[in-house]
């Protein structure tokens, strides 16, 4: 029998969040907005996986993995993923209201953000079936509130859907930018 | 899995006209964040079509009302060939979309949420008779408190897309 079959909640999923896209963007704005949101949040970022299907008549197809992870606590961890696939993408030049010239991307964009609270990264209280009752223990019973009410949600909300949000703005979409995202804090 | 109920099927609004399609989003995300719904983006789809924005954005925010009842409403909103178009409003000019809009809501509340009586046979029968029985005066109260707050919703849809009636097209659609 392993740890995690008797162990409480060892980990706090979020919703998965989807984001699909068809038109002219800056995959490399968007990318640098991923990777710049992170370093902001004091996540390490990692990509995990960067893979070019043989083009097809109708362009490129890519897949991008990238990783997150934020020790937020010695107890717990904040994960996040994002993939994001493209399809048919190839370059376009577009005329800037400045009349400047510029080249972008048009195609598709498919984008999937999914994140968890990981309890114990460092597997300390695992090392012992004793140590793991108590882990369970205290997930259950003394750390469940804080656990489901302000680990996870600053999580879910604070950087999945900020993050969301922010995919949006940078691919100007009509569902930019929504109501909650900078309710919760100041910092 | 819990009981999951449905008790508002397909409210429906169609709309044809000039409106502002990011206010409109925000307005129903708002909504349900003022009464107490933890968000759950399910679709966030925008297509650039060449007779304008396809757009398919669905929502279904959840409320725990107790360690044992949630509700759960589905928004989803489909938006055809929305383009930007001048309009005149009290002899001013302003930009708004344009185009087809079909915004549907469903009610759900779920019963046991957390599956604690679902493991057994006989705890699902309990569960049942609880459900329908027993508690049949509380589970009735808080259907009518769900489609309360639907009805609610779609009244501030509708006036909503009222305070577009005064918007006048002057010119043809741009994208």
């Amino acid at each position: 029998m392993k740890a995690e079959d008797f162990i409480h909640f060892p980990e706090a999923p979020t919703p998965p969040v989807y984001l699909q896209y068809k038109g002219i963007l800056d995959m490399q704005d968007v990318y640098e907005s991923i990777a710049d949101f992170f370093r902001q949040k004091k996540f390490k970022f990692y990509e995990k996986q960067q893979r070019l299907r043989r083009p097809g008549p109708f362009g490129a197809e890519i897949l991008y993995q990238f990783e997150a992870r934020r020790k937020v606590e010695d107890y717990y961890e904040w994960i996040i993923n994002v993939n994001i696939e493209t399809f048919d993408m190839h370059d376009v030049e577009v005329v800037l209201k400045d009349g400047a010239k510029k080249k972008l991307a048009k195609g598709r964009i498919w984008v999937q953000l999914y994140g968890k609270v990981d309890t114990d990264y460092e597997k300390v209280w695992e090392k012992s079936a004793f140590l793991a009752q108590l882990k369970s223990f205290y997930n259950k019973y003394i750390m469940k509130k804080r656990y489901e009410g302000v680990w996870w949600d600053e999580l879910y909300y604070n950087i999945v859907l900020s993050l969301h949000a922010l995919i949006k703005e940078r691919l100007k979409m009509t569902s930019e930018g929504y109501e909650t995202r900078h309710h919760s804090r100041v910092h | 899995m819990g009981n999951l109920k449905l008790v508002v099927d397909h409210e429906k609004i169609d709309y044809s006209g000039p409106f502002n399609a990011n206010d409109l989003l925000k307005m129903i995300e708002n909504f349900l964040w003022e009464r107490g719904f933890d968000k759950r983006q399910d679709k966030d789809f925008e297509q650039n079509t060449s007779n304008g924005k396809y757009l398919e954005w669905q929502i279904s925010p959840w409320k725990k009302i107790s360690d044992y009842i949630r509700y759960i409403v589905k928004v989803r909103v489909l938006g055809y060939d929305i383009l930007k178009t001048d309009t005149l409003v009290e002899s001013k000019k302003a930009k708004v979309d344009n185009g087809r809009v079909i915004i549907v809501i469903d009610g759900f509340v779920e019963y046991d949420y957390d599956s604690y009586w679902d493991s057994k046979p006989f705890f699902l029968f309990l569960r049942t008779i609880y459900d329908y029985f027993i508690f049949k005066a509380y589970t009735e109260r808080f259907e009518h408190q769900l489609v309360n707050d639907i009805n609610h919703l779609h009244d501030h849809i509708e006036k909503f897309f009222n305070m577009y009636r005064n918007y006048t097209i002057i010119s043809k659609s741009v994208r």
